[in-house]
């Protein structure tokens, strides 16, 4: 029955992200696990199409934001403002108070605005003028930035950057895909015409069921090496947090859930591994220099380390 | 791959090596000491210094049992069996490594504790840990293999099976294992066969070389070199070293041993009694006979004697001699003296009168001729004119004859067609060595009617100032007549006087080095018998060392109070992975063998689509039953299980497709599907 739910959701939206199984898969994943996503890519590829069409596939409320430097907390979160008829004040829901939030281009806001965001990711709840309120169980950010430009921009700190469960690209898709993708949109943009194919009951017996997703001593040792080799690995100057390892666990096991099964193998652990860890790791400023990337060492390292057959 | 030890593997094996060498109350505490390892509740923490100086001791300890070996073995050659009981220590030497990793928090030594050059330079190989377990093992089997008694294969053979047993990959079933081990010890039995024999000969060749310096003289047979071809090679090894009264020049000949009858190349000591002589005194003096009034000289004479026997090389009428601590002392009829019961090593005193004769009897072998060479030393004898001479002109004759048309050569030439090596020398080549020069003047000396008889022994005149005495080495010794004139054996030597410098010249430059080997030695054994009171070995001094070392050693690390309790651990056991049996792992090796291992980091299905192996029939449901059976806690159903191996015997019998990059026939089989940004780990196929 999960499978089913997942098969048709994965249809839904690879009508509009055509070619993007993967992608697609990877994002409902770490929707499933109850982390955030980080895509990095190139203006142009579909990042902010992929979320709004996720939303929408499950009826989930969506906001966008564009980051900018002189974006301000308040701009993100809300802001109390007096109401001179009533004598009171009154909150000003920011966009922040949604269900899927794209915060686009999110490295050129200050610190600052960064920070804000945080809370709210980790603990799905943002606190205004001392009050507290939750965003719900179903309030996912998919963050993007640019992997090129750096200039005007505000890198985010690693702590932010442990808060989002994956971090992976989108890539073009090749020739006959493209095609499909302008035939599709020669008369109107097929997004217009997606209808939800998943309610929260169905979301929320994935969610369940992916708790009961079984897990072996020796994928959990293989998973655990995986991220304590990354804390060895030449080059890297701070590894992956145990935080990596539980996010690895949680989205595994959702894949797990997609492939049918009702346990996780090494396959899944090897196909999640870098884009779990690749965005936690902090290079030696040597070794970045010698042109080695996080996305490299952590491949290295998955390969270094021998996975149960 | 590193093998793990069976727990219990190493306790038994030591206790195999304890029974088969008979060493098992040294074997019993070392078992009992590993085997306690695990159950008690303290470590020692020791640092690297300490670690590498265990390691030191250690070697102290191989050191210390080389000299005991090689003190064993100047008293009692041969050489093979001190290397047998060597070899037989092994597992004791080896052990405080082993216990020290059993009873340190290090818990294994490091390359770099081995060598101090590696630890200075500080080498990543430095770091590389050291399995000392394994290696153990197989010197415990290899020392327990150097007995004679039957039944090494019976105890090793199990436990070498004990082995591959409990290291065999976890895929493998347990028959199959078994009867791979069984069908390789089959293989390897005669192997070792071949082994032994190698072993046997490589013994014999090492023994020889290493029992060079012990020379013996066979009081009733004396082999000669005459006849044999290429070039004679003597050893420079000191093997008599002589000191005389003072003004006493030398040169001495020094006689071992004399024979009476020749016969083809062979001196043998016919009809030859040996008489038992009483020691008198303080059972170290020997009198031979009676001094008369003539002069008296001495000579001290030292050298090693095999086994405490030997043949004692003396200067002719001697009469008396002192510092003797033989058991025994026997001469010969032809007036060699036989020493047994002795030290390794004798010094003695030996008196003798130049100018007196000692009686000694002659017999009827000191006129016979050899039957080949007759005619010929017969002829030889009438062309000289000796026939009718007295026996003195006609000895003068001889020597005439020969120092005058004969040279000295260490050639060995072969003997011309239809002659004697004998013959050979006489008529044609007249160049020699001195075992032909005396054979040629003892048998020309009977064929003129004078007895003679022929003596090896040595011919000492090189004088070392490194010892500070002469001294006579291997290539010394010497072989001459003894003629019986005026009522009395005199020594008759016809080689040419400049032999020994034919030797000297052919004198190795390393020679200064070997001397001094050869005198360390010397003065060693000196040492080793510096009170030869009695045959008991006495190793006490190297055992107070050894005991000193480790008390040493033992104080060092309680005053430090390094002593660290452990936290309470279970061993570690050797997890069976559940699955390990699923039948699906031969698909997956063929699969192997035929496309290349699965590249690390790629996923099983990943991988199995690229090389087309995704499309067999069932493969899809084989995969899952076999992740199901390996990684669900909850386990493969037995039903399921049967299908899975029902799937795997069909499909092993089906031919595998091609990759998909070789079937569309394209140069790049990159993975178009990785996601763009990040490099895909995965590898071309490996066309087979």
């Amino acid at each position: 029955m999960h499978r089913e739910t997942y098969a048709v959701l994965l249809n839904n939206l690879e009508k509009i992200m055509i070619g993007q199984r993967r992608t697609i898969r990877w994002l409902l994943a770490a929707f499933i696990a109850g982390g955030h996503v980080l895509l990095e890519d190139l203006p142009g590829t579909g990042k902010t199409t992929l979320a709004k069409a996720f939303a929408r596939s499950l009826t989930l409320k969506f906001r966008r934001i564009q980051f900018t430097p002189d974006l301000l907390p308040s701009d993100l979160l809300g802001v109390s403002i007096f109401d001179p008829q009533r004598q009171e004040f009154r909150l000003h829901r920011g966009p922040a108070f949604t269900e899927v939030l794209l915060a686009d281009e999110i490295n050129r806001a200050s610190p600052r605005t960064q920070a804000a965001l945080l809370e709210a990711m980790g603990e799905r709840q943002i606190s205004l003028d001392g009050q507290r309120h939750d965003l719900g169980e179903w309030f996912f950010v998919i963050a993007t930035q640019n992997p090129i430009e750096f200039h005007g921009t505000y890198p985010l700190p690693e702590a932010q950057m442990d808060r989002f469960a994956l971090r992976f690209g989108l890539g073009y898709p090749d020739v006959a895909g493209e095609i499909a993708v302008l035939t599709a949109q020669r008369e109107q943009h097929p997004l217009d015409t997606l209808l939800a194919c998943a309610d929260r009951a169905a979301l929320e017996s994935l969610r369940r069921a992916a708790t009961a997703i079984r897990m072996s001593d020796e994928v959990s040792r293989y998973l655990v090496e995986l991220v304590a080799a990354t804390r060895t690995a030449p080059g890297v100057a701070m590894g992956a947090s145990p935080r990596a390892s539980l996010t690895l666990m949680k989205t595994t096991r959702a894949l797990a859930l997609f492939d049918g099964l009702d346990f996780v193998t090494p396959d899944h652990v090897q196909e999640l591994a870098v884009p779990v860890l690749a965005h936690r790791l902090k290079l030696d400023p040597q070794a970045r220099f010698s042109g080695l990337t996080a996305e490299s060492v952590a491949s290295e390292v998955l390969r270094q380390v021998a996975a149960p057959v | 791959m590193t093998l793990t030890l069976p727990f219990g593997l190493l306790t038994a094996t030591l206790l195999f090596w304890g029974w088969r060498t008979e060493l098992w109350p040294l074997a019993l505490p070392m078992a009992l000491i590993l085997e306690l390892a695990p159950r008690v509740g303290w470590r020692w923490a020791l640092g690297d210094k300490e670690l590498a100086r265990v390691i030191d001791l250690t070697a102290l300890l191989w050191v210390g049992a080389l000299i005991l070996l090689f003190t064993r073995y100047l008293n009692q050659p041969p050489l093979a069996t001190h290397l047998y009981t060597l070899a037989s220590w092994f597992p004791l030497l080896l052990f405080p490594p082993l216990a020290i990793q059993r009873y340190s928090t290090a818990g294994a030594f490091r390359l770099g504790h081995l060598f101090y050059s590696l630890r200075r330079s500080g080498s990543e190989l430095a770091g590389r840990p050291l399995k000392l377990e394994l290696s153990y093992f197989v010197v415990c089997l290899l020392a327990a293999s150097v007995t004679a008694q039957p039944g090494y294969l019976l105890g090793a053979g199990p436990l070498l099976f004990w082995l591959l047993i409990a290291a065999r990959p976890r895929r493998y079933r347990w028959p199959l294992a078994v009867a791979l081990s069984l069908a390789a010890g089959l293989a390897a039995w005669p192997l070792s066969l071949g082994l032994h024999r190698l072993q046997l000969d490589m013994e014999d060749r090492f023994a020889e070389w290493f029992q060079d310096w012990l020379v013996d003289f066979d009081p009733y047979r004396s082999s000669t070199s005459l006849g044999d071809i290429g070039e004679l090679k003597l050893s420079d090894r000191v093997v008599l070293r002589l000191k005389p009264m003072p003004g006493d020049w030398g040169p001495w000949l020094l006689r071992a041993a004399s024979y009476n009858s020749y016969f083809d190349g062979v001196w043998l000591a016919k009809g030859v009694r040996f008489t038992r002589l009483d020691p008198q005194g303080d059972g170290r003096e020997w009198r031979l006979s009676n001094p008369s009034d003539g002069e008296i000289r001495r000579l001290n004479i030292t050298l090693a004697l095999r086994r405490g026997t030997g043949m004692l090389p003396l200067p002719a009428n001697a009469w008396r001699l002192e510092r003797l601590p033989v058991g025994e002392l026997q001469r010969s009829s032809l007036g060699a003296l036989k020493a047994s019961e002795g030290p390794g090593l004798v010094d003695y005193q030996v008196e003798y009168q130049p100018e007196t004769p000692v009686r000694e009897e002659g017999g009827k072998f000191d006129l016979a001729l050899s039957r080949r060479e007759q005619a010929t030393l017969q002829r030889l004898a009438s062309e000289l004119g000796l026939t009718g001479q007295p026996p003195a002109v006609a000895a003068a004759k001889i020597r005439a004859f020969l120092l005058g048309q004969f040279r000295y050569s260490l050639d060995l030439p072969t003997p011309a067609k239809g002659l004697t090596a004998l013959e050979t020398f006489l008529l044609h080549k007249r160049a020699g060595h001195c075992e032909y020069f005396a054979t040629a003047a003892v048998l020309l000396l009977r064929a003129a009617g004078i007895p003679a008889r022929y003596a090896t022994g040595f011919s000492v005149s090189e004088y070392s100032p490194l010892e500070g005495a002469y001294v006579a080495r291997r290539r010394h010794a010497h072989a001459w007549a003894l003629v019986w004139l005026d009522g009395r054996w005199q020594d008759f030597d016809a080689t040419p006087p400049d032999w020994t410098g034919f030797e000297e010249a052919r004198t190795p430059w390393y020679q200064t080095l070997g001397d001094l080997w050869d005198w360390l030695t010397y003065q060693f054994s000196r040492w080793r018998w510096r009170e030869v009171t009695g045959d008991k070995e006495d190793n006490r001094w190297l055992w107070g060392l050894a005991g000193l070392l480790a008390a040493i050693l033992f104080w060092r690390l309680l005053r430090r109070q390094r002593m660290r309790r452990l936290p309470v651990k279970k061993p570690a056991s050797v997890v069976i992975p559940p699955g390990a049996e699923s039948p699906f792992y031969q698909i997956l090796d063929r699969i192997a063998l035929q496309r290349g291992p699965r590249p690390p980091g790629e996923t099983l299905e990943h991988w199995l689509r690229r090389i087309g192996a995704w499309e067999i029939a069932g493969m899809t449901e084989m995969v899952g039953w076999h992740q199901r059976w390996r990684f669900d806690p909850a386990g493969l159903p037995r039903e399921e299980q049967q299908q899975l191996a029902r799937a795997v015997t069909s499909t092993n019998n089906s031919p595998l497709p091609y990759c998909q990059a070789c079937r569309a026939g394209s140069g790049s089989n990159r993975d178009q599907s990785a996601v763009a940004g990040f490099p895909a780990p995965y590898l071309g196929c490996r066309k087979s």
